[in-house]
């Protein structure tokens, strides 16, 4: 055989262990994030909560992943919570800045907030002289952080190791109901259910 | 410095394998076209790709440069391999765009149509939206724009290899 034929032969060779490995690789279930979704308390001494039903829209976008949408009511504000967990599919999770600029929102403004363990980030957008506030963060129960790179990260690390590398995180957003105004540091410092998610 | 001939010889079927495996790996691109990520990046993947098809269907001989062609090929299975192990979209989107730059006999001069392969990656959109902000429609026509130069270039690549007069 000559040079040109072996060279052609391992090529052969690497195709075949890639793709191997892609039905391997792809076939080991991960440990996802669908019991920490399910621990967020959905009613306590000052706030209750009931589901919420996708957009459309999200729906879409979602697909099949692990998913929890709640309107909560704490001390007289109303706010919707949604988070989504990845780990069956992590494309899903956009990077949130840029995905309401995808869907026509002009960003205006972004402030990291405090939370436990991390901070968030607040965001400000508008559309068509409508304007819409959203704060979110990223959060594997241990540590919380609104940078896209690092959930990257997290997740790549998770699944080179095949979730040995840590929890998986989940991404959390949080909106005013029907644009109620909300007290996001009151929010933010005191309301303990999703301060300690 | 003049470019140094290499060693020629008939493209080998093994990169229509790699180019498949990349393809069935790169799937999102079309199946999910909603993605803010994606705006124009199909079009300009699609003319990205016009002067590898134009190096195929056109008259003139199919010279295959053996070393840089195989070296792609390999950098191609790498990424593929990262982007299965990790669910990098990038790398498996990387693997696509190798995949499609060994199809056709390599130059130097066609390192810059291949760096241009940043322009429909959907990382590439997003790292543009992200850090330079901009907004997703002005995203749209600048890929396009700029995949219509990189094609335009890349035909005149091929026309210079095969000796087309024009």
């Amino acid at each position: 055989m000559n040079g040109n034929g072996m060279q052609s032969r391992w090529l052969w060779v690497g195709l075949g262990a890639v793709v191997f490995l892609a039905v391997v690789w792809t076939s080991i279930p991960l440990p996802d994030a669908a019991g920490r979704l399910q621990a967020l308390p959905k009613r306590g001494v000052d706030f209750l909560s009931r589901d919420l039903p996708l957009s459309p829209g999200e729906t879409k976008a979602l697909g099949p992943v692990a998913y929890l949408k709640r309107l909560y009511v704490w001390r007289g504000q109303r706010f919707a919570v949604l988070a989504v967990d990845g780990t069956h599919n992590r494309h899903v999770v956009h990077d949130p800045q840029y995905c309401l600029q995808g869907a026509g929102w002009h960003l205006v403004s972004t402030r990291p907030v405090p939370i436990v363990g991390g901070h968030a980030m607040l965001t400000r957008f508008t559309r068509n002289n409508r304007s819409a506030e959203a704060l979110y963060w990223y959060t594997d129960g241990e540590t919380r952080h609104a940078s896209p790179l690092r959930y990257w990260w997290q997740t790549t690390l998770r699944r080179i190791t095949l979730g040995a590398a840590g929890n998986e995180p989940v991404l959390v957003v949080v909106q005013p109901f029907d644009n109620d105004p909300l007290d996001w540091q009151r929010l933010t410092a005191e309301f303990s259910p999703l301060a300690n998610w | 410095m003049p470019e140094m001939p290499s060693p020629t010889c008939r493209p080998p079927l093994v990169l229509w394998g790699v180019l498949a495996a990349a393809v069935w790996q790169s799937a999102g691109l079309w199946t999910d076209l909603d993605s803010p990520y994606l705006v124009g990046g199909l079009p300009a993947l699609v003319l990205w790709s016009c002067p590898v098809a134009l190096w195929w269907l056109g008259p003139g001989p199919r010279l295959w440069n053996r070393r840089p062609g195989q070296i792609l090929v390999w950098l191609a299975l790498l990424c593929l391999l990262g982007g299965i192990l990790a669910d990098l979209n990038v790398l498996r989107h990387g693997a696509l765009a190798f995949s499609l730059a060994a199809l056709w006999s390599w130059r130097r001069e066609r390192l810059l149509w291949l760096a241009g392969a940043a322009l429909w990656l959907p990382a590439g959109g997003w790292a543009a939206c992200r850090m330079i902000n901009f907004p997703p429609n002005v995203l749209m026509g600048l890929r396009v724009a700029v995949a219509i130069l990189l094609a335009l270039f890349g035909a005149w690549s091929v026309a210079r290899e095969k000796g087309w007069r024009t």
